[in-house]
């Protein structure tokens, strides 16, 4: 009876509540790649150099904002901004397949920098002092909203001029410049601080580094490159009715072929394990781990239709608005041969890496 | 298999003992027969319970048995049996209540959990895996249907502990998911409780357990007589009408933390052939997160009548209304920081219940029983709220997602069980039929985008809201079984059995697709129609046996198909991105058991056993391209799965190992359990090879039940070791907590209760170290996200039986 007793107790005296997560090592993958060296590639010689830059560039885009708003009739000072404003933007195409991974998910990074069309009436509203700048509208925000302020409030640069120079309209600027730069830094700051984190994950679960960056790089493709700069203003989702409005840059006018370009080479560094800085310079990338797998024609494949792509956009317009007006089967074209590649990277590679797939696409093709 | 099936024939089929056949039948001073009586032997304990006419069989190698025979509210009766002549036994009724007696002799029963018997009722159990909670001996929070006690000594079962006062039930046996219990097929007084038993086997309700008498589980092996569950069969059965009063009242009030409040009254009694059981059952609370409130109504009445010896008929009916406000889902970033914050103040869930049922009961012969059972159900469900993955979002109003189902069915189940002699052998055939037919209605779309319980759609106003879609779900189901026990000899039986299916499952509905520029703006509409006819037919085999060593020893075994047909999710479409395969079928598997039970001389209870479970056909999603280079989710079979591992309860009769008096009550149990779980096959990607979610490996309860004269308490260790929540395996939590690892946890329970003559009073604390865990990530509702389970709670009922 006495012992029984001391045993019972010592069961309860055990007890304690529970265990923590994190005493867990991660599993190992199914194969034996070494999915950090092809983290730490990624991490060290593309997305840091590229975070790095587009800090710079958004910098300048601040000093920029600052001259302008300083003297807000001097033409000269607003197509420096413009010109800071459209460095910053090429620069941020390079950060857009980074945008959705960890802290830049949380914070909606991604969408709060770069969505489009942005909603000209609320940003209006606010000039007139209607509504008040929000940060949680992800379309009234980032560089569509000041791209509308700074070549869309006028029909010539002297009427945009005139209708900038007033005190709701010139803290908007400051204000959206304000929040890309904090957002920025959050995030930048979190890659930073996690490096060991990021890396040294050789797992392959749903919550793995490879694999989240993965699903976060071809959502990117689907959603950011295919969807929203050729798929939508095109009416491949609309049954045939184009949006020209609804291009990337819409208001600049001929810089979304530039920014396309900008966004594919990025696509193509982040898949190849090209070095942002120095394009000679390869790295271990989801290329190479095919190869690794013996999946080395579906890599190639990849690799030729990508350069594809390329070529394609190439011979489009400068301006994708002008193209969908002129000859939008060009843009169709482009877009279904971008469209080819889904399957590739979605199901293909995927399959062979054993990554599944936690994204939903949301746009009914 | 087959090699080990006769191994099993080759050891025991040599084996004949003489064994003697001492039969009783126990009558009141009336000489009406009177069944439920307990019978004894004096050295080995509990034996048997006579049956509706009194009857009891007592297979033995003893040339002689004594033994006690005991039924509340008669005089315990000793005899010896001789012969194997029909025994009359009188029993005489009480005339003193015990209450008044000088001694106080616990009234617990030795053990809290018995088996079926190899026949009972109307249904042949032998060779099964068959747990029959006693209700009435649970020490244990009734009014909260605290689960983790109240199913303490069932094995292997997993219980997602977050729901206030157990408004909902959610178990699950053998690695088998626990969301609302929807891997069992569960019934109350055997007809069928859930929403649709093959198209939507979700329990939204399942009765209180302060109205139950028993809750019996079959494991696997029940899918020939009952449904086809992999979980097998939960079946509550109702307390019986208080035969000796023409009105008995039981009212159980009870306070507890959070400020829970429950009734629960009942009336009960018998009137010549008439007879009742009614209650009604009230719980509000405000749960133990902010924006968790709730309000239950629950009523039952069940009505009685024997027309004479051979006919009775019943009659019932079960109404319940439930709100509950959804505190919604937690990152585990949220959940580390304050476990029990909530940031969804606009989360709704709704739920009406009416269950129907008549059954007759009509004894053709002394040995031929026929049952018949109609029954209904009328029922939706509505779930509103702001569910979005971004769990850590700040809810900025706008429009909320409303998804509402109504389901109705009506069944007609009627069974057949003829006792007949084989080459001198008692025998038994049970069969039976089922008709089966329900039309549910789906709807999914814009909710209010203010924050009230307001289950209405909003279509006008949010014409372009993303998840649209209404479809209707007609279902039939015809199904034929048949058992048989056959005795090899007096130790070995094997019972074979049959069940016929044909399945009709449609969906005939719409959705809206709805295209949306990169701000979210509508480029494009238009509604497309889809209906989908799944019918088929098929035959499941299963075979029992069972050997029995003496009257304390049982070895049995069984191997039964299982089927989870496809369900109404399963088949139909309610956004543009996902698809169905034209060929997605049912999920097939078969359930095995083996295992050794039984006692040793009234001071352990055991039930060890092992089991496999071959999962084949699981539903899953696969990527698949489309025309145009598109690519789907595609809804198919995807994969196999094994589940298999070791279940093992046993229970110690500590006062009766020291020969403690009759007023001391010692139980220590120990219930545990090891699973192992595998993908062997998967179309998905990474998933071979993995473990499956929600299976813990190690899942023990234990606990030490004492009672003293009228005090008795229960102190109960819960420890469940890690689980993964998602197919990947995966340890870190993503960005909404739908995926990652369930850390184990440890929870100690105290309960108590005191009992003078017609007041019971009981209290006790659930989670007493105050452990901060959870044991759920849901994919959607209720959050998405980590569901918290309760931190320490408490609670006092006072109960009065006039």
């Amino acid at each position: 009876m006495t012992r029984l007793l001391i045993l019972f107790t010592s069961i309860f005296l055990l007890a304690s509540c529970g265990g923590d997560p994190n005493d867990n090592v991660p599993t190992q993958s199914s194969d034996d790649y070494d999915r950090s060296k092809c983290l730490t590639n990624i991490y060290d010689n593309i997305a840091i150099p590229a975070f790095e830059d587009f800090r710079i560039k958004l910098e300048q885009l601040e000093q920029s904002s600052v001259d302008y708003i300083n003297n807000p009739s001097d033409i000269s000072q607003l197509n420096n901004l413009r010109d800071s404003w459209y460095g910053a933007y090429l620069a941020w195409q390079h950060i857009e397949v980074f945008s959705h991974y960890g802290k830049g998910e949380e914070i909606l990074y991604g969408f709060k920098m770069n969505t489009y069309p942005t909603d000209t009436f609320r940003t209006e509203n606010i000039i007139t002092g209607i509504a008040q700048f929000n940060s949680a509208y992800t379309d009234n925000q980032g560089f569509p909203a000041l791209e509308y302020l700074i070549y869309g409030i006028g029909e010539s640069d002297q009427d945009i001029i005139n209708n900038l120079n007033n005190p709701n309209t010139l803290s908007l600027i400051a204000s959206l410049i304000a929040e890309m730069n904090s957002n920025t830094s959050s995030v930048y700051n979190w890659w930073i601080d996690n490096r060991s984190t990021i890396v040294n994950d050789n797992s392959s679960t749903a919550s793995s580094s490879l694999n989240l960056l993965i699903n976060d790089f071809i959502y990117h493709y689907e959603k950011g490159f295919r969807t929203n700069k050729f798929g939508i203003p095109c009416g491949y989702f609309s049954s045939g009715q184009t949006f020209p409005d609804k291009i990337e840059g819409y208001y600049a006018g001929d810089i979304s072929k530039s920014l396309a370009l900008q966004s594919l080479n990025s696509i193509s560094n982040v898949f190849e394990g090209l070095s942002h800085n120095d394009n000679n310079i390869i790295g271990e990338s989801m290329y190479t781990y095919l190869h690794y797998l013996q999946e080395g024609t579906l890599a190639d494949n990849i690799l030729t239709k990508l350069s594809e792509i390329e070529t394609s956009i190439n011979n489009l317009e400068n301006d994708f608005a002008s193209q969908v007006e002129t000859n939008n089967d060009e843009l169709l074209n482009t877009f279904n041969l971008i469209q080819s590649v889904v399957a590739k990277l979605k199901i293909d590679m995927t399959m062979a890496m054993g990554v599944g797939i936690d994204y939903i696409s949301g746009d009914g093709d | 298999m087959a090699r080990f099936i006769f191994i099993f024939f080759f050891l025991f089929s040599n084996q004949l003992f003489t064994q003697n056949i001492f039969k009783g039948k126990v009558i009141s001073s009336s000489g009406l027969p009177l069944k439920g009586v307990d019978v004894y032997d004096k050295d080995i304990g509990f034996l048997v319970k006579s049956n509706n006419e009194g009857l009891f069989n007592i297979p033995s190698i003893k040339k002689s048995l004594d033994l006690i025979l005991i039924l509340d509210g008669y005089t315990t009766t000793h005899i010896n049996i001789q012969d194997s002549s029909l025994q009359i036994i009188e029993l005489s009724p009480l005339l003193i209540s015990l209450e008044n007696v000088e001694v106080v002799v616990s009234d617990f029963e030795t053990f809290n959990i018995r088996k079926l018997d190899d026949i009972e009722k109307m249904s042949v159990f032998s060779g099964r895996k068959t747990e029959v909670i006693k209700v009435d001996q649970a020490i244990a929070s009734l009014a909260t249907n605290n689960a983790r006690q109240i199913y303490n000594q069932v094995s292997g079962l997993n219980v997602f502990q977050n729901d206030d006062a157990g408004l909902q039930l959610n178990i699950g046996g053998r690695g088998l998911d626990p969301n609302r219990t929807s891997n069992f097929n569960t019934r109350q007084n055997n007809y069928d409780i859930s929403a649709d038993v093959l198209g939507y086997p979700e329990s939204y309700y399942t009765p209180p357990v302060e109205a139950l008498e028993e809750i019996q589980i079959i494991r696997g092996a029940a899918s020939l007589q009952y449904g086809t569950q992999f979980g097998g069969l939960l079946n509550f059965i109702f307390k019986e009408p208080n035969a000796k009063k023409t009105v008995e009242l039981v009212s159980r009030n009870s306070i507890g933390s959070n400020n829970l409040f429950t009734n629960f009254t009942s009336l009960s009694g018998t009137l010549n052939k008439f007879s009742y059981y009614t209650f009604l059952n009230y719980k509000k609370g405000d749960g133990f997160r902010p924006n968790s409130n709730f309000n239950s109504i629950n009523l039952y009445s069940n009505w009685k009548f024997s027309f004479n010896d051979k006919l009775e008929m019943s009659s019932e009916i079960t109404y319940m209304n439930y709100l509950t406000q959804q505190p919604g889902g937690l990152t585990d970033k949220m959940f580390i920081n304050n476990a029990l914050q909530s940031n969804r103040g606009r989360n709704w869930f709704e739920v009406n219940w009416l269950l129907f049922n008549t059954k007759f009961l009509y004894k053709l012969t002394e040995k031929t029983k026929l049952s018949l059972s109609l029954y209904g159900l009328d029922a939706d469900r509505n779930a509103l709220g702001y569910r979005t993955n971004r769990v850590n979002q700040e809810d900025i109003g706008g429009v909320r997602d409303l998804i509402k189902g109504d389901f109705r069915n009506s069944g007609i189940e009627s069974k057949v069980l003829h006792r007949y002699n084989l080459f001198n052998k008692s025998t038994a055939f049970v069969f039976g039929f089922k008709h089966y037919k329900s039309k549910n209605k789906s709807s999914q779309g814009p909710g209010s985008d203010s924050s009230d319980a307001d289950f209405e759609f909003y279509s006008s106003e949010f014409p372009y809201y993303k998840n649209q879609s209404e479809y209707n779900f007609p279902n039939l189901n015809n199904s034929f079984f048949i058992e048989n026990i056959f005795y090899l000899n007096d130790k070995l039986s094997i019972t074979p059995g049959l069940r016929y299916e044909f399945i009709k499952t449609e969906s005939d509905g719409y959705y809206k697709q709805i295209n949306v520029d990169a701000a979210d703006n509508p480029i494009y509409d238009t509604i497309i129609f889809q209906n989908n006819l799944n019918q088929r037919q098929f035959l499941l085999a299963g075979l029992g046996l069972s050997f029995k060593w003496n009257n304390q020893l049982e070895n049995y075994s069984n191997i039964s198909q299982n089927y989870r047909s496809v369900t109404f999710s399963d088949i139909s479409i309610i956004s543009p991105t996902y698809s169905v395969d034209s060929n997605i079928g049912d999920e097939k598997g078969y359930t095995f058991d083996f295992g050794l039970r039984g006692g040793i001389n009234n001071v352990i209870l055991f039930d060890i056993s092992t089991f496999l479970i071959s999962y084949k056909d699981r539903i899953g999603f696969v990527l698949r391209e489309f025309d145009f280079g598109g690519v789907k989710s595609v809804r198919d079979n995807v994969g196999d799965a094994i589940l298999y591992g070791l279940e093992s309860m046993i229970d110690f009769n500590i006062k009766e190992f020291f020969k403690l008096s009759d007023q001391h009550r010692i139980n220590l149990f120990i219930n545990i359990s090891n699973i192992k779980s595998n993908y062997i096959k998967s179309d998905q990607a990474g998933i071979k090879n993995n473990k499956i979610e929600y299976v813990p490996e190690i899942n023990l309860k234990t606990g030490l039940n004492f009672g003293y004269k009228r005090i008795n308490t229960s102190l109960q260790f819960s420890y469940i070791s890690e689980q993964y929540s998602d197919a990947s395996n995966a340890i870190v939590g993503n960005s909404s907590g739908i995926i990652g690892l369930i850390p184990e946890y440890s929870i100690l329970d105290f309960s108590f209760i005191y009992k003078f003559n017609k007041i019971k009073f009981e209290t006790g604390i659930n989670n007493l170290l105050d452990c901060v865990y959870f044991n759920r990530r849901a994919v959607g509702y209720p959050g998405p996200g980590i569901i918290p389970s309760p931190n320490r709670n408490y609670y006092f009922s006072l109960e009065i039986k006039i």
